[in-house]
């Protein structure tokens, strides 16, 4: 029961907040809306058992990446306003009908597939017997030692990423003839999106 | 030695690999090589051919496996030589007409800038064609037949600094590339009916297990293969532009060779056409179609080459006309008389465009038999023997053809293959007259061609005299006995008026029609050269072959036009006004495409969305 | 107290030569400061060798077939692959050796890059688990977006930022894939989903979203419509040399992983997702001829073209036999060498930093450069399947298996669109043979990538004639087991 009015609260608040990071003209704003939707995601996490989960989403998702987001956003300028004209003018409709199609045919899948299940499933409660934390380090040093060795390979790719998006802006002012007038547009939105 | 078949197609092979890469720095030499290896191999086709014959009648079908090709799954199919008949005529005829040819064009292309690139060509195409011939299955088959078609490309576009000459090419590419697209889709489906392309299989046995209406669609996608190659009615049309290439190749490939490939692939494959009960008909209602067609076409013709163009046009659709009869050997006599004739005629005409500084619009000739005696007599004997007088190769080839139709009760194709006859004994006659008889109608000097190139025509001379020895009688010549393992025999018949009687009406025809031309053409007693102007209709009609190309290119256009305007109104609607401008053409529709490919990438992930949604939906449609 | 799992690195071995060496030259470049280009190419020559090497030996591994906790497989599909993603990480080497020196900027982590993203590829086609294939996606892809945009030029910078957005978003539908199978199967094990799915303990409606949102995925990497928008854009965008390594590369690793996906895991449902790929074939072949008639650009030209390709491969992966995966193998390596060879003439013969590939640099390129255009002629001839190239032999394999499953149709859509596709290859010949020049370009002669093309000239010759020599070796490498 406590189960349900916790999941009624936060479940409105994660669709709330994903939509209004959406539709936010101000970048600020929609970071911070982003931050209260992790917080409602780590919310369920919880109430699933998933506790070691819950904690890493806040730290790292909500601590971590959204500080970086927002240092980033704070270099770029706080006051630039995201132009949401649609030169197209069918393609937001579309783009609509089509976001809420792919929704529905996947939830028509998982609705099909399992129908509304109201509880984990049994064997999970049998993982977690140690404490979920313990459970999950079983498997990473065990059966997915290996994903969890690939992602640093991940991580350095990334980190080389970086540095020569780095360096090749400065390389775009100082060296050779570059091909046209350096736009610095493409190289901006790379770092926000990443 | 029939193992050393291998040795024929890979020595022109040779030739071509050490003048394409070596051809400048070798010069002159460039031309003796690419003879040379034709030579050989010519020289090595014979001593095969003279072993096959050695065989006893029933054994005579070698099959030469070099090397295993694709082998996945059941789909086997080997580099695997055939010689048989068939085939070993085929060889012959290349080799042989193919050897003259190249030592023809030494002296021919003498001079020109890529002389070596010329050769490799040729010796290219050469091995393309004899691989052609000599397949065992139908992939290796496709290989050369895709092969000419590139080299006849390269080789119609060889001066491509002339636009006409690329523009030919192009045009020769495309319009046989429909035809080959139907064979490509022939031989598919020999695949999924049979499971097999290997001949042994597909025409012994398996013929016989296809359904009427499997043998129907695989011959008639196999005959629209031979309808592009050899330039049949309708997808002739690019036959009379090849002429813009060099003459050698003209006489080679559009003449000789290559063209003939649709004649030998329905001979080769006629167990699968007689599987059919519709598609041999088919086949002799297209060739004789363009027999005549082509033949009323040519009288209209003043530039040499395109008159013989259309009299090649018309010659092939005697060959189908014969092969729908079921009169395969026929075909193939006429085949090889034609390849003799028709190469004279063409490298004749080759040599008086040689002498007179590229001259080959016969209005401006006349009279040439003063300065080019031996080029004059070349054409002669050649036009004789394609206008049927005995004892002349054509008079044999083209006379049993006819007669047959009358003997098998085809009565009214035998009086329209007679009609034929008559046009075709005019039409060839016809330039004789205009171009070195009567007086010059133009300046400057014409000289004599070198012997390089006056003794190859002497040679094929004599075989455009002398090759109706193959065929002395409708189904009792050499050669129709020699094909008999090959392409069975044809029942002679019995109904119709006689043997003697047929020949009489033949020869008088062509007598006929010789004597129309020299009225006409020789005597000085028409103005001929104002029929344009007192009959512009008929003049007009017959030039232009009836008008074909420009139909064809106002079908090709008139849809693209439409179909371009529906696509942009369409678009106007859903893309507010971007498109305003209406283009021509069925490039149109590819136009319009890259209007949503703008390099948005809002636009890029919403197609993604699109085809996500539509993807989902397909597999929902499967619970 | 965790027990320690047993780990058997050896099947790995190959991946950990690329990343090692990878990551030796990055510190190694660190230290030193600024190494010699050519010391670099040469290192990057000798890992690549050692790990084919490595692979190499693996085709007689008498071990288990998946190690490391069944992460990796250790069958010889997986050797086959990984040897021709080797041999495109060599080529990719070469040309971009060549590339940098030439613009004069050169880029010492271009080699650490191409190598992590060889890695990816590698071990993306020896993946036994949805996990690694995702993460090895996501390293080939990152190591990608960054060579895509190693060039001063605006249009690679622009290239690399699409390809990351929709990159982006294509990652997610794979992400949502990998978690619906999950949820259907109860594993993300390659074999564990089929053996789920075959012992109906699956949920039907779950693997099929599955299968789709996978499908998604894997369509954008390889390109197929219409999941190929980015294409056209980020081929021409990228530095030539790098357009050539991802063509091949991407390819040959996204469908080899994508075999596994689609005739292991979800083999029981082979009947389900026949018509999804047999529609998103059909749309790459058709589409992608159509749209390559109207370009103006080689290098646009040849990024159509690799769609229509992508369609013809996924024409070969309807029949889930062996013959058929040896076909789709043989396909592969066909296109990895044409596409090489053809990129690295474009390479040579657009001159310069600009790369000036519009068509009007190829006018008459036959007067200029006699070899080059030879050499364009033939990798053109056998990406348009004209015999006795080894794109004719890939076609009719790839055709042929489509045939014996019983979808000739989608044969023949494949025909009528390698006609079509004739034409526009057709139309650069014309240009370099029949035109007259109109851009003063000298092509250059370069040793190195000369080397290399004449390499993929003699293959896609040799290979066309005498198929039998990789055709045995690939038939071996196409009985999956599981």
């Amino acid at each position: 029961m406590a189960e349900l009015i916790v999941f009624w609260v936060f479940a409105p608040l994660a669709v709330a907040s994903g939509i209004a990071m959406l539709l936010q003209r101000n970048a600020v704003y929609s970071a911070l809306f982003l931050v209260v939707n992790f917080f409602a995601l780590a919310v369920f996490f919880l109430m699933l058992g998933a506790e070691f989960l819950f904690a890493v989403q806040i730290i790292v998702y909500a601590g971590a990446i959204m500080v970086l987001f927002l240092f980033v956003i704070m270099l770029l300028g706080v006051d630039r306003e995201e132009r949401l004209v649609e030169p197209i003018r069918w393609q937001r409709p579309l783009g609509i009908f089509l976001g809420v199609g792919i929704t529905a045919e996947i939830f028509a899948a998982v609705r099909a597939g399992v129908g509304f299940a109201a509880k984990a499933p049994g064997g999970f409660a049998l993982v977690n017997q140690g404490g979920n934390a313990q459970a999950i380090a079983k498997v990473l040093f065990t059966d997915y030692f290996l994903p969890f060795e690939i992602t640093s390979i991940l991580l350095i790719v990334a980190a080389v990423a970086a540095m020569v998006l780095a360096h090749r802006r400065r390389g775009a002012v100082s060296g050779p003839p570059p091909a046209g007038p350096a736009r610095p547009q493409p190289d901006r939105e790379a770092e926000v999106a990443g | 030695m029939l193992d050393l078949i291998w040795l024929v197609p890979a020595l022109p092979l040779a030739g071509a690999a050490i003048n394409l890469f070596f051809g400048k720095r070798l010069g002159k030499a460039a031309g003796a090589l690419a003879a040379a290896v034709m030579t050989a191999a010519f020289v090595i086709a014979v001593f095969v051919v003279a072993e096959l014959l050695k065989l006893p009648a029933e054994q005579r079908a070698h099959v030469r496996h070099l090397w295993e090709w694709i082998a996945s799954g059941s789909f086997r199919v080997g580099v695997d030589l055939l010689v048989d008949p068939l085939s070993a005529t085929m060889i012959l005829v290349v080799t042989g007409v193919g050897t003259l040819i190249h030592i023809y064009s030494i002296g021919y292309m003498d001079g020109d800038p890529r002389y070596g690139r010329f050769f490799s060509y040729l010796n290219l195409f050469v091995f393309f064609m004899l691989m052609l011939v000599l397949a065992q299955n139908y992939l290796l088959l496709y290989l050369g037949w895709e092969g000419v078609g590139l080299c006849s490309y390269l080789l119609i576009g060889f001066w491509y600094e002339r636009a006409s000459a690329a523009n030919a090419a192009k045009k020769a590419f495309i319009t046989t590339r429909i035809g080959d697209t139907g064979m490509m889709i022939g031989i598919a489906l020999i695949f999924v009916k049979l499971g097999t392309l290997d001949f042994g299989q597909v025409l012994g046995p398996g013929a016989g297990r296809l359904s009427e209406g499997a043998a129907t669609a695989i011959a008639l996608l196999l005959f629209a293969g031979a309808v592009g190659k050899s330039a049949q009615f309708p997808l002739h049309v690019w036959l009379p532009d090849a002429m813009e290439g060099p003459t050698p190749v003209s006489a080679l490939i559009h003449a000789a060779t290559m063209v003939t490939a649709g004649v030998y692939l329905v001979a080769r494959s006629h167990a699968l056409f007689e599987a059919s009960t519709v598609a041999l008909p088919i086949v002799l209602v297209v060739g004789l179609a363009t027999a005549l067609y082509a033949a009323l076409a040519s009288i209209g013709q003043f530039d040499i080459k395109r008159a013989l163009a259309y009299s090649t046009m018309s010659q092939l659709g005697f060959m189908f006309f014969a092969a729908g009869m079921g009169y395969y050997a026929g075909a193939m006599l006429l085949l090889v008389c034609h390849a003799f004739y028709k190469a004279l005629l063409f490298l004749s005409a080759g040599s008086v465009m040689h002498g007179t500084g590229d001259e080959a619009d016969m209005r401006n000739m006349g009279g040439l038999a003063r300065e080019m005696p031996a080029t004059t007599a070349a054409f002669t004997v050649g036009a004789l023997a394609l206008a049927g007088i005995p004892p002349l190769a054509g008079f044999f080839a083209k006379d049993h053809i006819v007669s047959f139709a009358a003997t098998s009760g085809r009565d009214l194709a035998w009086v329209l293959a007679s009609v034929g006859a008559f046009l075709s004994a005019l039409y060839i006659t016809r330039p004789v007259f205009m171009a070195f008889f009567g007086t010059r109608r133009a300046e400057g000097h014409a000289h004599e061609s070198p012997p390089v190139m006056t003794v190859p025509l002497a040679l094929l001379a004599v075989g455009a005299v002398g090759a109706g020895v193959l065929g002395l009688s409708v189904a009792g010549g050499f050669l129709a006995r020699f094909l008999e393992p090959s392409v069975g025999t044809a029942a002679e018949g019995a109904v119709g008026p006689s043997e003697a009687v047929l020949v009489g009406i033949s020869v008088a025809l062509a007598i006929l029609a010789v004597a129309v031309a020299w009225y006409v053409w020789g005597s000085g007693r028409v103005d001929w050269l104002g029929i344009p102007e007192r009959h512009p209709g008929l003049a007009g009609a017959l030039g232009t072959a009836f008008y074909i190309n420009a139909l064809y290119s106002w079908l090709v256009q008139f849809p693209g036009k439409g179909f371009g305007r529906l696509v942009a109104r369409g678009d106007e609607q859903v893309i507010d006004g971007m498109v305003n401008d209406v283009g021509a053409g069925v490039e149109r529709l590819s136009r319009v495409a890259p209007r949503w490919e703008t390099g948005r990438v809002r636009s890029y992930a919403l197609s993604f969305a699109v085809g996500a949604f539509a993807v989902l939906v397909v597999l929902g449609l499967r619970l | 107290m965790i027990p320690a799992p047993h780990l058997d690195f050896l099947p790995l071995l190959p991946e950990l030569i690329v990343a090692g060496v990878a990551v030796a030259l990055l510190v190694g470049g660190a230290l030193v400061g600024r190494p010699s280009q050519t010391v670099l190419l040469l290192l990057t020559l000798a890992g690549l060798i050692a790990a084919a090497a490595a692979s190499a030996y693996l085709w007689n591994w008498d071990g288990p077939g998946r190690v490391l906790g069944e992460m990796i497989q250790a069958d010889r599909l997986a050797v086959v692959s990984r040897m021709i993603l080797l041999g495109v990480g060599a080529f990719g080497a070469l040309y971009g050796h060549h590339y940098f020196a030439r613009t004069g900027v050169a880029r010492m982590e271009f080699y650490p890059l191409l190598l992590l993203a060889v890695s990816g590829m590698t071990l993306l086609v020896a993946s036994a688990d949805l996990i690694v294939v995702f993460l090895a996606l996501e390293i080939l892809s990152l190591a990608l977006y960054i060579l895509v945009a190693l060039s001063f030029r605006m249009a690679s910078a622009e290239a690399s930022m699409k390809y990351f957005l929709l990159g982006a978003f294509s990652s997610a539908f794979f992400l949502y894939g990998l978690a619906m199978a999950y949820g259907a199967a109860g594993t993300t094990k390659i074999d564990g989903i089929a053996l789920a799915l075959s012992g109906r303990t699956g949920s039907q409606p779950l693997a099929l979203a599955a299968v789709g949102l996978l499908l998604i995925g894997f369509g954008f990497k390889v390109s197929v419509v219409p999941f190929h928008m980015w294409t056209p854009d980020v081929y021409q965008g990228a530095p030539t040399s790098v357009t050539a390594f991802m063509a091949a590369g991407t390819k040959v690793a996204a469908f080899t992983a994508l075999i596994r996906v689609l005739d292991v895991s979800f083999q029981p449902l082979t009947w389900d997702w026949r018509p999804a790929v047999w529609a998103l074939a059909a749309a790459s072949m058709v589409l992608g001829s159509l749209l390559a008639i109207a370009q103006t650009d080689l290098k646009r030209l040849l990024g159509y073209s690799s769609i229509a390709h992508a369609g013809f491969i996924l024409t070969g992966l309807i029949a889930t036999d062996g013959a058929g995966i040896a076909a789709v193998t043989f396909y592969l390596v066909a296109y990895s060498v044409t596409v090489l060879g053809a990129f690295g003439t474009v390479m040579l013969a657009s001159g310069g930093i600009r790369e000036r590939t519009s068509f009007d640099s190829f006018r008459g390129l036959a007067g200029r450069s006699p070899m080059l255009a030879g050499l364009l002629t033939l990798f053109l001839l056998s990406l348009a399947g004209i015999p006795p190239t080894v794109g004719f032999i890939a076609k009719a394999g790839v055709f042929g298996s489509a045939i014996r499953a019983g979808f000739w149709p989608l044969a023949l859509i494949g025909v009528l669109a390698s006609v079509v596709g004739a034409f526009f290859y057709l139309r650069v010949i014309v240009l370099m043979y029949m035109e007259e020049p109109q851009a003063e370009l000298e092509p250059e002669g370069a040793a190195l990538p000369g080397a290399a093309l004449a390499l993929a000239a003699g293959l896609t010759l040799v290979l066309g004639v005498f198929p039998q020599i990789i055709l045995p070796v690939l038939e071996k490498a196409a009985i999956l087991r599981w």
